[in-house]
Parts: structure tokens; C-alpha cells; sequence
């Protein structure tokens, strides 16, 4: 059996993964620069077969549009197949990128457009990261303090580590799962409001 | 859920005109957020009559444009997602399209050729449907939408949005004559933001007593008269624009559609101009905004032209009529 997730939060980004209960990547299907109504429908054409039983989403922070875009994709395989739609954070995906040591921590970004990066302090527990609230900050304002940075963007800073989103969206599946499903009536994407 | 591409199965609309009636107009990120929480309950509700539920599909048809970006993408992913997971053929279609299909769908022997005026808050079209799958333009706009121009009408007249049904209510006891309003007519073209200044520059000159604080007639007798010369002279530019495609082209059969034929004074101003003609004017529910015409337009596109490949493009300038 498999899931498959969708991650449109950087709106130029189109990640899309079948993966494993577990987080192990089967396929993906990932593009830069291609507009959204292209791109997801293509993506979702290559990887949904009939092994899916789940549909995972990132709900952001992020474009609002490229949110909105990717989880009314993710709603209507979860809807017209009647499978759970989860929902995760975008910067959670990114650190599920990154192997958690217990103890270890680190700050999660993501470009946010306009100088402005989102970022989160994240910390190894139990193999996974705890991921804190993000905020939105300005890039060339933010001081790392010696701290990796796991970003899945080539963002212009000291201790930057470059996640790739397709094994990070294949790897976060397993977290997302443990979330109670979305209701399909009333979505709403998460730093849109 | 259309039948055969002409019964009506079921017919579900989620409006947001409360929503959007407290800003006195669309908001885009709002209409984009509200689509998002309100597709599946009403997908849901479109398929109750089915008793094989998604099963029972053969089809899916989505509008592609003209329309907000965010919107016509929150429709686009989600009916992908859906023909994708189901297997099912999916068409993108025009909204202006499916507009001139409600006339298709309101009268059962309709069949093309025939002329359509179609009238809404976006759009002031007139077009000949010449056989299913072919339109030609005849007239449209210059500048405003009728729709629009009574929004921002019954703005200036301190009436509420939409402005089509505030000015249709509030024209009902109106002196049509104690305000002339000028007809507009540009070649083959409609023109309606003249009509709207005109109405404008009425009201600036009237008596400092009889506006309010925010320059708004206070007088309901004054409000109902300009309703209804607006009302009474939109009215007459749309069907003399009608006549003008008539003459040029014999047609015998025309339909008005959009959300301003729900208008009475001009449903009832085409039945009397057109009288020897064929008349079709779908009811209100397919004349404002709904899901079966895009239905019935798709219908005929997926015979005419099959499927679209996945990637359906949105175009939120799209001009189609079939």
C-alpha cells in the first residue's frame, strides 16, 4: 500500500512523491518554473495507482495560491477515492529531509518571498524533529547563531544544509499520518488565514 | 450532475454574494478561500441523487476560464484530482460557453443556430451560436459589463451589492422619466460606463439638500426615479444592440443569458421587442451562475473534440462561447 503527497508550497515547485506507509520513496514527480495547472495534474497522472490509501499535503506556510492549488489537487483524489487527506507543515516537510539525532538542533527555512524567509528552531527527539511555531523573519536579518539551517531553497546563509524535497516529502508521510485527517468540508490552508 | 448532456440531474450552488455584499464587491482572496472550503460539501450534495454515488460517473467537465485565477485553479486541481483518481475523460470548458449552453438546457427543442446575448457582471456579449462547437462574435463591450455597471449604479445610489436585484427593487415604483439618462451605441459595440457617469453627474448636481453626507440620494422617491431611468435605459441598449445582430444576421431564434437576464424589466423587454421571434429566456436559477450549463457545454465539447490531456490550462481572459 502507498500514499501519495503533495507539496506546492513554493509556488515555482511542484514536489510531488508515492511513498511507502514507512516514508520510503517509490516515485516523484518534481518540477521548477512550471505553472501549477499543469504541472500537479501531470504529477498526480505519473504516481496515483490503486496500491494509494492516504493523501498527504503540505498546508504551509507558504504561496498562498500554490497552497490552496495543492491541496484542492490532494482533496479531490482523498474525495473521489474516499482516502484520508492529512495535513502537514511545509517546514516540517523539510526537516523530515534531514536525519534527527537526539538532542540536535536546528533552524528549519524556507524562502518566503520578498527578502523575507519562514523559519523554525527544530530539535532531534525521538528520531524525529520537534518542530516549533514558524515565523516569517527577514533573510538578511536572520542570524543562524552557529545553528544548521535545513532549507530545501539555496538561501544565501552560514550553515545552510540543502534538503531534496522529494525524499523530504517521502520521509515526513509516516509523521503526517499520526495527524487526525482533514475534514473535506471548510479547508482552509494553514498562514493563508 | 447533467444527464445526456440535457437533463438535469442535480444542480448545487454555494453563493457568496453575503460574503461578498459586506465589501460591496468580489474580493479574489476571499472567493479563493471560500471555493476551497466549499467544494467537496458541494460535490457532495450534486451526487446525492446518484445511487452508484462517483460510480455512476462517465464524465467530468470543469470550467478553465474566464474568471479569478485562484478560483478557476481551486476548480481545475480539484477536477483533475477527481478524473484523474476515477479514471474519467475531463474536459475544460468556457464559462461564457456554458452561459450560452443554459439556453440549450432550458428549452428542450433548442438547437443552433441562434443568436445569444450574454449578459452578466463580467461580460456583455452578443454572439451567434452557428452549430454545437461553433460561435461567432458579434458585439461586446467597450468598457463595462451591464452586471457591473448596475453594481457600481446602485453603489453610487447607496443600494446594496449586487446592484442587479437592489435596482430592479428599487426602480419598481420609480418615474422612469424625471431623470433622462443618454443611450450609448459605438458601431457594433455596447458602452455602458457613459450611462454610468451620466448617472454620476445627476446626481452631483442635484439639490446639496437632497444628498447625505456621503453625497447619496436621500430621497427614496429620487433613488427609485434614478433606479429606474438607469434600469429603463441599460435595458434599452442591450436589446437595441440585440436588434442591431438580428437584423445583420436573420436570426430567427435568440436567447439572453447570464446572470442580468434575471433581470424582469429586461426579460420582459426582449419577449416584447422579439415578439416574432423565437424568445428563450432560461429561469433564474440557469440564468445566474451554475454548474449544469458547464455541464451541457462540456457535454458537446467532449463529443466534438474528446478529452483533454491532463494540464488544463486556466485562462482568466478566456473569450469562447462554445
Amino acid at each position: 500500500m502507498s500514499v501519495v503527497a503533495i507539496d506546492t508550497s513554493a509556488r515555482p515547485r511542484c514536489v510531488c512523491v508515492l511513498a511507502t506507509r514507512d516514508g520510503e520513496l517509490i516515485r516523484a514527480e518534481a518540477t521548477t518554473g512550471v505553472a501549477l495547472d499543469v504541472a500537479l495534474p501531470h504529477a498526480l497522472a505519473a504516481l496515483l495507482d490503486s496500491t494509494v490509501e492516504a493523501v498527504v499535503v503540505a498546508v504551509g506556510p507558504g504561496s498562498y495560491t500554490g497552497l490552496r492549488s495543492g491541496i484542492a489537487a490532494g482533496l479531490g483524489v482523498a474525495h473521489a477515492l474516499d482516502l484520508t487527506l492529512h495535513g502537514v507543515g511545509s517546514l516540517t516537510v523539510i526537516a523530515a529531509g534531514h536525519p534527527a539525532e537526539a538532542g540536535a538542533r536546528v533552524w528549519v527555512g524556507a524562502d518566503a518571498g520578498r527578502g523575507g524567509l519562514w523559519v523554525a528552531a527544530a530539535e532531534g527527539i525521538d528520531g524525529s524533529w520537534r518542530v516549533a511555531a514558524p515565523e516569517r523573519v527577514e533573510l538578511a536579518r536572520f542570524d543562524p547563531g552557529g545553528l544548521p539551517v535545513l532549507s530545501t531553497d539555496p538561501l544565501h546563509l552560514v550553515g545552510l544544509r540543502e534538503v531534496r524535497p522529494e525524499v523530504a516529502l517521502a520521509h515526513v508521510v509516516p509523521i503526517a499520518l499520526q495527524s487526525v485527517a482533514l475534514p473535506r468540508a471548510g479547508l482552509r490552508a494553514a498562514y493563508v488565514e | 450532475m447533467v444527464r445526456d448532456g440535457r437533463e438535469i440531474v442535480s444542480s448545487v450552488v454555494a453563493s457568496q454574494i453575503a460574503l461578498h455584499a459586506a465589501h460591496g464587491g468580489v474580493v479574489p482572496e476571499l472567493a479563493a478561500r471560500e471555493h476551497l472550503q466549499a467544494i467537496a460539501p458541494v460535490v457532495d450534495a450534486a451526487l446525492r441523487p446518484l445511487a452508484g454515488g462517483w460510480d455512476d460517473l462517465d464524465a467530468v467537465t470543469v470550467t478553465r476560464g474566464p474568471g479569478l485565477v485562484g478560483c478557476l485553479l481551486i476548480g481545475a486541481l480539484y477536477a483533475q484530482a477527481v478524473a484523474t483518481a476515477r479514471r474519467l475523460p475531463i474536459c475544460g470548458v468556457s464559462h461564457l460557453a456554458g452561459h450560452v449552453y443554459s439556453a440549450w438546457l432550458a428549452e428542450p427543442v433548442l438547437e443552433p443556430p441562434f443568436l445569444a446575448l450574454v449578459v452578466s457582471g463580467g461580460h456583455t456579449e452578443c454572439i451567434e451560436l452557428v452549430a454545437h462547437g461553433e460561435a461567432v462574435r458579434l458585439a461586446s463591450t467597450r468598457d463595462d459589463a451591464a452586471g457591473e455597471a448596475f453594481d457600481k449604479v446602485a453603489r453610487l445610489l447607496g443600494l446594496p451589492y449586487p446592484g442587479g436585484p437592489a435596482i430592479q427593487g428599487a426602480a419598481v415604483d420609480g418615474d422612469a422619466g424625471r431623470f433622462p439618462l443618454p443611450r450609448t451605441r459605438l458601431g457594433n459595440a455596447f458602452s455602458f460606463s457613459g450611462l454610468k457617469t451620466a448617472v454620476r453627474y445627476t446626481i452631483r448636481d442635484l439639490p446639496a439638500a437632497e444628498l447625505d453626507g456621503h453625497g447619496v440620494p436621500g430621497s427614496a422617491e429620487t433613488v427609485s426615479a434614478l433606479a429606474a431611468s438607469f434600469q429603463h435605459t441599460a435595458v434599452a441598449q442591450l436589446v437595441d444592440g440585440l436588434e442591431d445582430a438580428v437584423e445583420r444576421t436573420g436570426a430567427q431564434t435568440i436567447a439572453v443569458v447570464g446572470g442580468v437576464a434575471a433581470n424582469a424589466a429586461l426579460r420582459e423587454a426582449v419577449q416584447r421587442r422579439f415578439a416574432g421571434l423565437r424568445v428563450v429566456v432560461p429561469p433564474l436559477d440557469l440564468c445566474t451562475d451554475n454548474a449544469a450549463m458547464i455541464g451541457a457545454a462540456g457535454w458537446h465539447r467532449l463529443r466534438l473534440r474528446g478529452p483533454d490531456p491532463p494540464g488544463i490550462l486556466v485562462d482568466p481572459s478566456l473569450v469562447e462561447f462554445a
